[in-house]
């Protein structure tokens, strides 16, 4: 049991101050989409009138979803452990705060 | 335009006001300054601007396209790391290392500024702006005053594994 009670070296340790060590957000994934909400500018208000015709027709969108293409629009799976799923992902028909998400849009480039 | 990173000169598209975490990041693929808070708050995006430490998170990369940048990369390497690189690595000052990228540039002025020893005070005053979420900052502040004493090899009031290889390793660690 030499290692018990021992120092001994971070086998990640070098990476880490030599700042080689990769994280998540260092990895570049080719041919990967911009994701970017939109947000609501109000605190508390309905969502009378949704269209994304103008976004989908710019260059460079490939997809903007709304609340109805979502299957099941919950925020997190969690209901099973009784976190109640009252949050939506995109939202559907109001807004509850300012800079919920409403709608989404995957492009080229930001 | 033009940026000298770590001693090498770089002919960047970015526009002149995108951050120059950004340009380092996602231009030059110089990936030890990273995206914390990105507001200037956390210090892990701290970079060397003519030896000064500066966020590079809240810098537009054309002010500083005259100047030398150093990152975490351009101070030592794994064969041949800094004082304070090796002080970090022997004294456990680095968990997930997150923010060690930010901690290490901004020591490294901090000491080369006093010239020579530096004072526990004089490191929490100048790492104040450095946030570490794993662990504490005794580690980090001990390592520091350590490398600016030069005295950054392993601590040894704790017995090494002895001779040869320990007994025990954990399964699946590449050491």
């Amino acid at each position: 049991m030499k290692a018990v009670g021992a120092r001994l070296p971070r086998y990640d340790g070098v990476g880490h101050v030599t700042g080689r060590t990769q994280y998540v957000d260092d990895v570049r994934v080719g041919r990967t989409l911009w994701v970017k909400a939109l947000r609501s500018p109000h605190h508390h208000a309905a969502i009378t009138r949704l269209d994304t015709a103008k976004a989908e027709a710019l260059k460079g969108v490939r997809a903007v979803i709304t609340s109805a293409d979502v299957p099941r629009n919950v925020y997190g799976h969690l209901e099973g452990l009784g976190v109640p799923g009252d949050e939506p992902l995109l939202a559907d028909g109001e807004v509850r705060y300012k800079g919920q998400p409403i709608a989404a849009v995957a492009a080229d480039s930001e | 335009m033009r940026l000298t990173v770590n001693g090498v000169e770089h002919e960047i598209s970015s526009p002149p006001l995108t951050a120059l975490l950004h340009v380092l990041r996602e231009e030059l693929e110089i990936t030890s300054p990273k995206a914390g808070c990105q507001q200037g708050g956390c210090g892990t995006c701290t970079v060397l601007v003519d030896g000064q430490p500066r966020r590079s998170c809240l810098t537009a990369v054309a002010v500083v396209n005259v100047a030398a940048i150093t990152t975490l990369e351009g101070l030592g390497e794994a064969e041949a790391l800094s004082p304070v690189q090796a002080a970090f690595h022997n004294r456990y000052a680095a968990q997930c290392g997150f923010c060690t990228p930010g901690m290490i540039v901004a020591a490294t002025a901090l000491i080369e500024r006093k010239g020579g020893a530096v004072e526990r005070e004089e490191v929490l005053e100048a790492l104040g702006g450095h946030y570490c979420r794993c662990t504490g900052y005794v580690k980090i502040v001990d390592a520091v005053v350590a490398a600016s004493r030069g005295e950054f090899d392993a601590v040894a009031d704790v017995p090494s594994a002895g001779e040869g290889e320990p007994d025990v390793l954990v399964k699946g660690s590449p050491a």
